[in-house]
């Protein structure tokens, strides 16, 4: 096996002070969940447990969400360039490039190792050659970057390791709850009838989506494992919607306490946190009114301090890839 | 090629016939129970040609030995979905409309896809008031509905949003399980593998929600009558779904198994589906050889036969 490591090396070369011991926590007790012995599927024998569980496997939705506002924020940015605009914009109805600016947790690899590959996409992007394929990359390596800069600043508010019984880190379901709550509510009271019910409609949402895939794509380098880690994901996504609909309807007040309050992870004050709400117009922005946005998070919550470090990375994408900034310089400031 | 409702129906239906049939080997039943789930993602995924000759070779002669969670049962259960998902799918591509046969552009052999989807989600799971076999699998009557606009929750949060983040998460979370993620020998090699195992959105949630609540009739009759896609008076979909309202039939299986070699599509490719795991059981059993059963899963290319 090679680069036994990498995967979970993206967190850790980009600086986010990414918690590994956390993760091999996390990842024993997922595979303990599991009662089996990796020596007993095919290839699945040379995998360690770390690599069993990667951190993308985890139903976070915090980063998906910074990812959504990072596309919003650079569509309505006016000095950002139409093709990365095109790179970063998702549809779920369709196939497009933009659908692969979400899955930049994906990326097992760190900002530098990124910051190179760019440079080389740049060499034929700026003659012309922004075909699906390299567009498809280019959202990729974006999603990356602004995945992993809003990491660093979201991990603040990851110190924690209680872990719910889905096997997800407690305090990243709170903070779930609280960007749904928040901006994807639509302001009703909510009980236990309620909590119930969205545990209903989320997990309602994954035979949709499995219809939007058409067929799932399996690991073929290693199909039994792939069998027994996706049967068990089944599982684990089940328990974590139940999991998000109690912190949304009826959370605790000790946990919001500790997880959210007390890590400020969210301040409905802060002009990031208001101008990302997916109810509001972006448009045609300046990049001076960009860095001003950036910079307004200073003395910001978390989540504020999150999606500006995603934006400044995205406009500082926008300058590479337009030639204002040479690939040192860019690697010199991360 | 049939889609996800059709995959996951045919899997349903062949569980009942291997349930309500003495040909199989134990192994087969047990599996299928034990670890119903693990077949549930198979059967909705690709890699039928690869995988289910090889794991069924792998567990036939340790079965006895297994032990719980050794990935025996489920790589069964794995095994024979997967080839219920070849066999439906061999029925349903022979017999789609081609360009050729499209004299209109009101018709598409894409949207007739769906509208097979639609018609199974209709026929099998009575528009999702009747549940799959899957205690993991949650449908309803709002599957098929624009932002699932009558189930109870649907007016607490604003459903496309938060469904298209957990679109994207769902993609994110199966697609980490690959191996290739660490086995690249660097970012580039990475970028180039992506695109062999990248999940992609590929069909349009709104064309299927059309078809559901606002059948085209001229469609209807093109994609799915005319085509005799589904007869719920074939004997061998009767006897599945008085097994699924009942839990027992009294039509005798191999009268409607006989049968449906000239009836309905649904029907022909379970009848398929229950030829595969028929084959599938001799080679499970050693009383065909390897060549045998891939020759009669018709998956002739070398490099797939594993």
């Amino acid at each position: 096996m090679k680069n036994n490591h990498i995967h979970i090396s993206a967190a850790s070369q980009s600086g986010t002070g990414f918690d590994r011991r956390e993760f091999i926590k996390l990842s024993g007790i997922l595979a303990s969940g599991l009662l089996v012995s990796p020596m007993a599927f095919g290839k699945s024998h040379s995998y360690t447990q770390e690599t069993d569980w990667p951190l993308a496997s985890q139903n976070y939705i915090t980063p998906v969400f910074i990812l959504d506002a990072m596309t919003r924020l650079g569509i309505g940015s006016g000095f950002i360039q139409a093709g990365i605009k095109h790179c970063i914009t998702p549809d779920i109805t369709f196939i497009v490039p933009g659908n692969a600016f979400r899955l930049g947790a994906l990326v097992p690899y760190g900002k530098k190792e990124i910051l190179q590959a760019l440079d080389k996409i740049k060499l034929t992007w700026g003659t012309g050659v922004q075909d699906q394929k390299t567009a498809q990359k280019l959202g990729l390596l974006a999603g990356a970057l602004c995945y992993q800069s809003s990491m660093d600043a979201l991990d603040k508010a990851n110190k924690f390791t209680e872990l719910s019984p889905s096997g997800n880190p407690e305090n990243k379901i709170y903070q779930d709850a609280a960007v749904i709550r928040s901006y994807l509510t639509k302001g009703k009271p909510m009980a236990k009838k309620e909590q119930s019910d969205l545990k209903s409609l989320f997990r309602e949402m994954v035979p949709r989506t499995f219809i939007r895939f058409h067929t799932v794509m399996p690991d073929d380098a290693d199909g039994a494992g792939w069998v027994m880690k996706t049967a068990h994901w089944r599982k684990q996504s089940d328990l974590y919607f139940g999991e998000l609909s109690r912190a949304i309807a009826q959370p605790d007040d000790a946990k919001v306490k500790k997880y959210l309050m007390d890590t400020d992870f969210m301040d409905g004050n802060d002009l990031m946190v208001k101008k990302i709400s997916p109810f509001a117009k972006i448009s045609d922005m300046n990049i001076k009114d960009a860095r001003s946005l950036v910079n307004s998070t200073e003395e910001g919550s978390v989540l504020a301090k999150a999606l500006a470090a995603g934006f400044n990375t995205l406009i500082d994408l926008n300058d590479f890839m337009a030639g204002g900034i040479s690939l040192d310089k860019w690697i010199s400031k991360i | 090629m049939s889609e996800h409702i059709t995959h996951v129906a045919i899997y349903d239906d062949t569980v009942r016939l291997v349930s309500n049939s003495k040909e199989f080997h134990e192994a087969f039943n047990t599996s299928l129970q034990n670890q119903f789930d693990a077949g549930m993602m198979a059967t909705g995924a690709r890699g039928n040609h690869l995988h289910a000759i090889p794991f069924l070779e792998q567990t036939r002669d340790i079965w006895h030995q297994r032990k719980k969670g050794d990935g025996t049962e489920e790589k069964i259960a794995a095994a024979l979905a997967w080839l219920a998902h070849r066999a439906i799918d061999f029925q349903v591509k022979a017999n789609q409309l081609s360009y050729d046969d499209i004299k209109d552009p009101r018709f598409s052999k894409d949207e007739q896809d769906i509208y097979q989807d639609v018609v199974t989600f209709d026929k099998v799971y009575k528009n999702g008031k009747k549940k799959p076999l899957s205690p993991n699998m949650y449908i309803s009557e709002s599957t098929l509905t624009r932002n699932m606009n009558n189930h109870p929750a649907s007016g607490l949060v604003h459903v496309d949003a938060v469904e298209s983040l957990f679109c994207s998460l769902i993609q994110q979370n199966l697609n980490a399980y690959h191996t290739f993620h660490r086995n690249s020998d660097s970012i580039e090699d990475w970028l180039e593998e992506f695109p062999n195992h990248y999940q992609k959105i590929s069909e349009n949630l709104e064309t299927y929600i059309e078809a559901h609540n606002d059948p085209d009739p001229k469609k209807m009759e093109k994609y799915i009558t005319g085509e005799n896609f589904y007869n719920e008076k074939d004997e061998l979909i009767r006897l599945v779904r008085e097994i699924q309202d009942n839990g027992k039939t009294e039509i005798p299986l191999d009268d409607a198994l006989d049968k449906a070699k000239n009836q309905s599509h649904y029907a022909q490719g379970l009848l398929r589906s229950y030829r595969f795991l028929k084959a599938a059981n001799d080679f499970f059993t050693k009383k065909i050889s390897k060549d045998a059963v891939y020759d009669f899963l018709e998956i002739f290319p070398a490099a797939h036969r594993i």
